[in-house]
């Protein structure tokens, strides 16, 4: 796909990013050939269904893959102008926690069980802002008030924290060395309503106060319609529709990210079921030759099952990857 | 935590008198009898009568038993029937030796044992991991006699740099210690391997590596310690084993120590110095549990917090 921007301008440039994973001698394709661009302070969404690749791109662009099961890593990451997958370790390693940071899915995995917590929140910063241990553990106490914990628990341990709290501290160790580039996986899943809520504000006023730009991933169109500037569909590892929130949110045009919306309950219409995207994703493991869609699309014609669908564009700032839609 | 370790240590009372009672028991249906064995085939039904009275074995077993108890409330584990020394000075004379051996073998153990392990599970898979993994299951299945005396006949007889048996400096203490520990270090490495490769992939881990933290503190800061567990088990229980006394390697390398004195005891029925063995054993056995228990509260505070709430109920 053509971008009218020039790279400099772009915090991030993702580029034909593949990522493919070996499982049982069979090669999984979980991300095939995403690119998408994110401007400092900006958000972007990436949205799809479980499996669709959305942590594989994350992943990759930290480098944190698992290393026992990735096959290959192609195209190009850009960031701040550098490219990230060629980078030798050691240049990578400065990067991770300090101008990029992660804030992960699972708060009741993600932390370490046998450190306190204010002891993983310190240990970044002494790493990356050369501080002694007495100072990184203040820093790392100022953190935690910053999400909303109280000093006092701060040399508690997870188990002793609910969901909720833990979320706070994951959170509180991605943004301790106010990083320039924030990656989200799924912040919200793993938490009740009433907390999600909480924690998209608390995000999202962290993120205006320290000027980060923001990849969020979630299958939560909500959320997207709360937090992001920029939407990107992700499906089968590939970008079906990407473009501004308003452009996808209002004039949604591949046919999966209209199934999305259609899935979603409004209560403003008199709708007695919801209507789901009917069927599964392909298995990446045997990606179909043409529109990974073809077999849920109701729109479906011989020439998407036969050949690969290139992205076309609509307007200035919005892309589909449909047969189906007419280019404007 | 005091209060716990206080109870632990209450709580060992009765597992002792239970082995106690048992072993003593045990000894006493076993077939073949010391003073027999003692005086020989030529001693007169008078003679034999005569040593029976001597050390008591003439009286029925309830009184038997119940003399031995009150003794051993006393610290008082009998006399040796053929040495006529006390059972418990024995001990104390020969507990350095076992307990040197057994240290320094738990510690070259740990120190080889848990480097190894964490180098296959970092390269799971791979050749070094395989050939590592092969050379642990040789360790673990080769007998340890055998290897102690492949190690005198190379060290000592064909290059001559360390001495073969009897005790000393700590030079008479490496080639006992290797053989001693070889099984043990291919039980650990093997533990350690499998421990760390549950947690080395775990999403805190990850969540390590993507603070920017270098490789080497991911493994030994994050992942080592929640893969400790299951590790200090095998070392405690490998711990107490050694201190029991290890036979074959004492035999071997002719150090008087603790499992000697049993084997010699048990060969000449001499009652009093196979009971206070054993009893012995039982109790460093409960002590290094406890031991083991409260490493684990220091390795991993969810454990530490459940002895403080156990005792807070108590």
């Amino acid at each position: 796909m053509e971008h009218k921007k020039t790279e400099g301008q772009d915090l991030i440039s993702v580029k034909n990013l593949y990522v493919e994973y070996k499982s049982g001698g069979e090669t999984i394709h979980a991300v095939n050939g995403v690119s998408f661009d994110l401007e400092a302070g900006k958000t972007i969404g990436l949205v799809g269904e479980t499996g669709a690749g959305k942590t594989s791109i994350a992943r990759a662009i930290l480098r944190i893959l698992p290393d026992h099961a990735t096959k290959r890593v192609g195209g190009e990451i850009f960031f701040k102008g550098k490219e990230l997958l060629g980078l030798p370790e050691q240049e990578m390693r400065p990067l991770r926690g300090k101008s990029i940071s992660m804030i992960f899915q699972d708060p009741m995995t993600a932390l370490n069980p046998v450190k306190t917590v204010v002891e993983q929140i310190a240990e970044g910063i002494r790493l990356h802002q050369n501080m002694n241990r007495k100072d990184s553990l203040r820093a790392a106490i100022k953190m935690l008030e910053t999400v909303g914990i109280s000093q006092d628990r701060a040399y508690e341990y997870p188990h002793q924290f609910s969901g909720g709290m833990k979320q706070r501290v994951v959170i509180a160790i991605a943004l301790a060395c106010n990083p320039e580039l924030l990656i989200a996986d799924e912040p919200t899943t793993a938490l009740d309503v009433t907390i999600q809520a909480q924690v998209l504000d608390l995000m999202k006023k962290l993120q205006e106060e320290l000027g980060t730009a923001m990849i969020l991933i979630t299958h939560d169109l909500g959320v997207v319609a709360g937090v992001c500037d920029t939407v990107a569909v992700v499906y089968a590892g590939e970008l079906v529709e990407y473009g501004t929130k308003e452009d996808l949110f209002d004039h949604p045009r591949h046919p999966y990210t209209k199934g999305l919306f259609g899935a979603l309950p409004d209560l403003s219409k008199d709708v007695n079921r919801l209507s789901p995207v009917e069927g599964l994703p392909p298995d990446p493991s045997s990606l179909p030759v043409g529109c990974a869609f073809a077999s849920r699309c109701g729109y479906a014609t011989d020439k998407c099952q036969k050949g690969h669908v290139e992205m076309k564009r609509f307007g200035d700032t919005h892309y589909v990857r449909c047969n189906c839609c007419e280019e404007g | 935590m005091i209060r716990y370790i206080g109870k632990r240590l209450l709580q060992m009372i009765p597992i002792l008198l239970t082995v106690a009672i048992l072993i003593f028991t045990l000894m006493y249906f076993v077939p073949g009898d010391p003073v027999e064995i003692m005086l020989g085939d030529t001693a007169t039904p008078e003679q034999i009568a005569a040593a029976r009275a001597k050390f008591g074995l003439d009286k029925p077993y309830l009184i038997r038993l119940w003399n031995y108890l009150v003794g051993i409330v006393h610290l008082d584990f009998g006399t040796s029937y053929l040495q006529g020394s006390s059972v418990a000075s024995e001990l104390f004379l020969r507990f350095p030796r076992t307990l040197t051996l057994a240290s320094l073998s738990i510690l070259f153990t740990i120190v080889v044992g848990i480097p190894i392990g964490i180098q296959c599970a970092i390269h799971a898979n791979k050749l070094s991991d395989k050939i590592w993994m092969f050379l642990t299951m040789l360790g673990n299945s080769m007998p340890g006699f055998w290897l102690a005396l492949l190690l005198v006949i190379l060290f000592s007889v064909k290059l001559g740099l360390l001495p073969s048996n009897g005790t000393g400096g700590l030079e008479y203490y490496i080639l006992p210690v290797v053989a001693n520990s070889i099984g043990s270090l291919a039980d650990i490495a093997r533990q350690t391997r499998s421990s760390m490769l549950e947690v080395i992939r775990s999403d805190y881990v990850v969540t390590a590596r993507a603070k920017g933290l270098p490789e080497k503190e991911v493994i030994w800061k994050h992942a080592l310690p929640n893969a400790l567990i299951p590790i200090i088990t095998v070392c405690g229980s490998r711990f107490g084993f050694m201190l029991g006394g290890t036979v074959i390697i004492e035999s071997v390398f002719s150090i008087p120590g603790i499992g000697m004195y049993m084997v010699n005891g048990i060969n000449s029925r001499d009652y009093p110095v196979v009971q206070g063995s054993i009893i012995y054993i039982a109790f460093i056995f409960a002590f290094i549990m406890l031991i083991t228990d409260l490493i684990y509260a220091y390795v991993d505070p969810r454990i530490k917090a459940q002895y403080v709430k156990s005792v807070k109920k108590a």
